[in-house]
């Protein structure tokens, strides 16, 4: 059994209902990430909660996106990966690779060269756009294919 | 204190992070590369122990195949007589499913190069579960 197959089936034959659901999970939470970053910097007073609420909501949530983005990314991976055409698939392709690079960038800024923090806003910007470019590229296809 | 003295110490956890961040990001390209190469040096696409269905041969053509290449089912609409046996081609680079919109009708997932029969009563809309986008249809005559 192959592990595409075994995700089937421990998916109950559901597996990409389940990563389209996965997916509309994580571009909510990459949106909920943007408004907090807003908050935290002080350039938004939405959520009405306080900066530090907002900082250890983001981390939070930001660890709890990123899991869900590597475990749908990985599924994508070992499966179905690799054709370039129609252009969505290609598009899907190059944002799904795309959306780790930035994971990569934000991680290096964050942790490893604290001078590119200036750079995060960019980054986690680019992040949401990225996820939403996904979204549109399989879940709008789906619920349209339906 | 000099520049370097003052220089932290990365944490290799993190670093591993970065580093299988950036093994993900790359992994796409490289595997639709490695298909581009496969597809153009034309390695053979039916998987070893692919086993033809009944009547892909002779019988076939009393009922008919279905090839799936390219993210598509070509042909899109197959007219077949009634009782009759459709065999469905996985030929792509991807694996496929062959899922009837209105149920009875499921193949699992197809790997390249494996088949998938089925003799038909009724024509059925289908799909593939993993491409949605990927529509066709069997149409019944007699």
């Amino acid at each position: 059994m192959d592990i595409v197959e075994l995700l089937n089936d421990l998916t109950g034959g559901q597996l990409l209902l389940w990563k389209v659901l996965l997916t509309s999970v994580i571009f909510a939470c990459a949106g909920l990430q943007v408004m907090l970053a807003a908050r935290f910097y002080e350039a938004s007073t939405v959520p009405p909660i306080s900066t530090g609420a907002a900082s250890r909501t983001h981390r939070l949530n930001g660890k709890l996106t990123v899991t869900l983005a590597v475990v749908v990314g990985l599924s994508c991976l070992i499966g179905p990966a690799g054709p370039t055409s129609p252009t969505r698939v290609l598009l899907h392709s190059v944002f799904g690779s795309l959306v780790f690079a930035l994971l990569a960038a934000k991680y290096t800024a964050l942790k490893l060269r604290p001078a590119w923090g200036r750079y995060l806003p960019w980054i986690g910007s680019g992040l949401f756009l990225t996820f939403a470019a996904i979204w549109a590229t399989t879940v709008a296809d789906y619920v349209t294919a339906r | 204190m000099s520049h370097a003295a003052g220089r932290r110490r990365p944490n290799p956890v993190w670093l591993l992070v970065v580093v299988a961040m950036a093994g993900l990001a790359v992994a796409g390209p490289v595997i639709m590369v490695r298909d581009q190469l496969a597809d153009r040096a034309g390695v053979p696409t039916v998987a070893e122990g692919a086993q033809p269905a009944e009547g892909a041969g002779a019988g076939a053509a009393a009922g008919g195949t279905v090839r799936m290449a390219g993210l598509a089912f070509a042909p899109g609409t197959l007219t077949v007589a009634k009782g009759s046996t459709v065999v469905f081609d996985n030929d792509d680079t991807a694996p496929h499913t062959v899922t009837a919109r209105s149920g009875g009708v499921d193949s699992g997932v197809l790997d390249p190069g494996k088949q998938f029969s089925v003799t038909v009563t009724d024509g059925f809309d289908y799909f593939c579960s993993i491409h949605p986008s990927m529509t066709a249809k069997i149409a019944v005559t007699g």
